[in-house]
């Protein structure tokens, strides 16, 4: 055995137990979720398992409750610009040479590593239409009355006026609901989050020169912002949007696990959390696994989209 | 590389040596209680405990003399280590679950430790064999410890533990599917019983009982489709209950309000809570005349509204008298004003966890009447809620067209179901039987976990008067609940959680007072039958059966032949 061969196997070695544990526990379900994607199986017995070819794909895609599902997914996303707008903002502030920017740094960070669970009772609680501190401060700063205020986890409102139980538009519906509670605590605790780190990353590593050069340039902070910080910090937030928009496409599940159970009347349900009860609380298998590679190919497809057209915009 | 395989399988021995150490060994009970008994109670290190030395034993920590070992003996005198030994007493031998260790629960515990018989406990006396470990996966209520310390006592050769992390029917079916499941598990609904049984996980229980001599004629008839499915049996109710209204009596004497009697209408009842409900400063509602889950469930049944029609094949809460029940929820929150809406609710409710919701926001006097059942007891025993003057009342009669008084509610409960693939099917019968014994059915009385399964337990003087809780002289209401309440029959053409996430968008939108209940329950009903044809799509056994019944002159759930399952 050559020298070069044992050195190959030796890594090899070491690579295999990573590698066994991943084809076992991610590539084998992925790879059998796929094939059950065109099965009938439930976890009833009285039910044969068959192929059943694209039927749970067309079912799917006739369900009404798919696409308000996929919508209230989206809806769930709009928070991610001001997510990111807001971690450059602090990642630039906190890049400033001033006092305490490491307990700053910190305390942003906080909710990151904060149990999800726990951060949910607390908003919850911020959220209590009646006693909760937002709409207490709603009522005490701004002089709205109880009834104006928002009933924010309990309301089927939104700021799109979405209908409820069908594809379309309803007046009715115009103003702060579950769906908004939701993004705005997302929004806050995105904010401090990696998404952060990873602009203060950035920033440290744009050449000085640069912002001299501007300087004698006479462009001003927003200049030095536009022309200098925001360009080097493209990759940066290339990779941030990507990384957004697959975890917002798959998220939700907590959220509504934990402080709505998919409410109000539904509109708090994302694809992941009906995927969870489809296979888990119906027993459709193969129904909730053809959702899960339809989730799959929207997420690729756009993260294609994102690499092709977005990536004109990186320079490195 | 030689060296890397040899580390490598070196390694992973460790890790698995590890992993089997680590596991937990099942406790044997037995042998814990009787070596805490020969350290603790043989004062003259001879070896032997005898009922005398438990008797001293028991006086030296009865420090106030009243004849039990109860928290009462513990003060800021009390040396630390005492006071552990005391609350580790009662968490041991309190067979009452009152707090309270007596004499005769040491003469109790005496008898089941001393194996030889020798009327003494020594060495001699510690089990040879564990006993047979049987999990079952239930909730952790504060009375469900001592249940199984009592069957465990009275079966000394089994160990029945409780999982009550892995409730809830997705884990016990995906773990027992995975062949890791309980022994035992429970189900809530015929929903889940149906659910339990199609996946192949609970066991026919129907020989087994008839060898048993365990008769379910003898129970609550307003439980047994949580237990029995297409005519065989499959588990033990593990407790019955049917709601009635709670009320403070500390509120009503301070309104200058009689207390409502059983003979009262709902028109009594809104009028008695408009006058009851109370608004702070700036207009919100501190406390509602009535609270209570929001039971529509309650409503459908007490207007005889029914979710299917007898035969299960067609959902009908788009009938007039299910539109009206429906009606009369959305109108207690928003036009009557008694009961809180969701976000009042969730504005006033601070507390979780079991029996939370209602029950907490009585206990905080946030209701001055509170819907719900006897098991509310578990919770409002409890020091914290002494401050309440209780009252329980039946459910407010409904004046019906035909000039009758409805008093009609659903029973609900628990079953105990046995895991098919059980290695310890005879203990967790034993279980089972248990259940049914009258051991377990005082208990559950005595408890207040709701009534005990068993009918003939709720018609005895031990049950209408406790001695411990002579205040409670309401236990007649629970009872004659029971006597009116009738059985929620499901349909075994769909999955119990489909009509279950129709049935909570549709209830979501008509307490936000954006659907009326007719629009509600028309809506329910259309979305429900779409899931049946769906489901006789899906499952051929279940298509035949809806066929067969259709024959027998049921009705579809579909208006038009083109909607008929393909």
């Amino acid at each position: 055995m050559t020298r070069r061969t044992r050195t190959t196997l030796t890594a090899l070695a070491f690579l295999m137990p990573n590698f066994v544990g991943f084809c076992v526990f991610m590539l084998w379900p992925v790879v059998f979720s796929f094939g059950v994607a065109f099965t009938n199986w439930t976890l009833i017995r009285t039910v044969p398992l068959q192929f059943v070819g694209l039927e749970n794909f067309i079912e799917m895609f006739s369900s009404d409750d798919f696409w308000l599902y996929f919508i209230n997914t989206g809806y769930l996303m709009l928070g991610m610009p001001f997510a990111i707008a807001g971690s450059l903002f602090l990642a630039i502030v906190l890049s400033q040479k001033i006092k305490g920017t490491v307990v700053f740094r910190t305390l942003f960070y906080l909710p990151t590593f904060t149990a999800g669970v726990a951060l949910f009772i607390l908003w919850k609680k911020l959220y209590n239409p009646q006693f909760g501190p937002i709409n207490v401060l709603l009522q005490e700063v701004f002089g709205l009355s109880a009834e104006q205020t928002p009933s924010w986890l309990s309301s089927t409102r939104n700021v799109f006026a979405l209908a409820v139980e069908q594809v379309g538009i309803d007046p009715a519906q115009f103003g702060l609901g579950a769906r908004d509670a939701i993004i705005i605590m997302g929004i806050w605790v995105a904010v401090g989050g990696a998404n952060m780190l990873l602009y203060l990353a950035g920033i440290a590593n744009i050449p000085r020169d640069l912002y001299e050069a501007s300087e004698i340039d006479g462009a001003g902070v927003w200049g030095k912002f536009r022309h200098v910080t925001w360009p080097q910090l493209a990759p940066t937030t290339f990779f941030i949007v990507v990384m957004s928009f697959i975890g917002g496409l798959q998220g939700g599940f907590e959220q509504a696990r934990v402080m709505t159970e998919g409410g109000p009347a539904g509109t708090t349900t994302t694809l992941a959390y009906y995927i969870y009860t489809k296979a888990f609380e119906e027993f459709q298998i193969g129904y909730a696994s053809a959702v899960a590679w339809v989730l799959f190919t929207i997420i690729f497809a756009i993260t294609l989209v994102n690499w092709r057209f977005g990536s004109r915009y990186v320079n490195y | 590389m030689k060296h890397i395989f040899i580390w490598g399988f070196i390694t992973l021995s460790i890790l698995s040596v590890g992993a089997w150490w680590a596991q937990p060994e099942p406790v044997d009970q037995r042998a814990e209680q009787l070596a805490f008994f020969l350290e603790y109670a043989d004062h003259d290190q001879s070896g032997t405990v005898s009922p005398t030395d438990l008797h001293e034993f028991l006086e030296a920590l009865d420090r106030n003399n009243d004849g039990v070992i109860s928290r009462n003996d513990i003060d800021e005198t009390t040396p630390w280590d005492e006071a552990e030994l005391i609350e580790r007493i009662i968490d041991e031998f309190d067979e009452q679950g009152d707090g309270q260790v007596r004499p005769q629960d040491f003469d109790r515990a005496f008898e089941f430790l001393d194996r030889d018989g020798d009327g003494l406990l020594t060495e001699a006396d510690f089990p040879g064999e564990m006993p047979t470990e049987i999990i079952w996966v239930s909730d952790d209520n504060p009375v469900r410890r001592e249940q199984i310390r009592l069957f465990n006592r009275l079966h000394p050769d089994t160990q029945l533990t409780l999982d009550p992390q892995n409730q809830g029917m997705e884990k016990v079916i995906v773990q027992s599917v995975g062949g890791v499941g309980p022994d035992l598990f429970d189900a809530y609904d015929a929903y889940q019983l149906s659910a339990y049984v199609r996946a192949g996980i609970a066991k026919d229980l129907t020989d087994i009982f008839e060898e048993r001599g365990i008769s379910i004629d003898a129970l609550w008839p307003g439980l047994l489709p949580v237990i029995t499915h297409e005519g065989r049996i499959y588990g033990h109710p593990t407790n019955v209950a049917a709601n009635a209204v709670w009320y403070n009596k500390r509120i009503f004497d301070e309104a200058g309000i009689p207390y409502p009697t059983d003979d009262w209408t709902w028109d009594e009842a809104i009028e008695i809570s408009q006058q009851l409900t109370r608004r702070n400063e700036r207009g919100v509602i501190v406390r509602f005349g009535i609270i209570g889950n929001w039971d529509w469930k309650l409503a459908l049944f007490q207007h005889h509204a029914d979710f299917f029609n007898e035969e299960g094949t067609r959902c009908i809460l788009d009938r007039p008298e299910a539109a009206r029940a429906l009606q009369f929820m959305q109108d207690l929150v928003h036009k009557y004003e008694v009961m809180p809406s969701a976000e009042e609710e969730s504005a006033l409710a601070s507390a979780g966890g079991w029996g939370a919701g209602a029950l907490s926001l009585f206990g905080a006097e946030r209701g001055a009447m509170a819907i719900g059942g006897r098991w509310w007891l578990c919770s409002l025993r409890d020091e914290s809620y002494d401050h309440l003057e209780l009252g329980a009342v039946r459910i407010p009669g409904l004046p019906m067209p035909d000039g009758t008084i409805s008093h009609r509610v659903n029973a609900y409960g628990r079953g105990t179901l046995i895991n098919n693939a059980s290695e310890n099917v005879e203990e967790a019968v034993d279980f089972l039987e248990y259940m049914h014994g009258p051991e377990y059915n005082k208990l559950i009385n005595r408890q207040a976990d709701a009534l005990a399964p068993v009918r003939e337990y709720s018609y005895t003087e031990e049950y209408l008067h406790n001695p411990d809780f002579p205040e409670e002289d309401y236990n007649e209401v629970w009872r004659s609940v029971l006597e009116d309440a009738a059985a929620e029959i499901p349909s075994p053409f769909i999955n119990g959680q489909t009509v279950q996430r129709i049935l909570n968008v549709q209830m979501d939108l008509l307490r936000a007072n954006l659907k009326s209940g007719e629009a509600a329950g028309r809506d329910a009903a259309r979305r429900i039958n779409e899931e049946i044809v769906r489901t006789l799509e899906r499952d051929p056994e279940l298509r035949e059966k809806y066929f067969e019944a259709l024959e027998r002159g049921a009705e579809p759930a579909w208006d038009d032949e083109a909607d008929a399952p393909r």
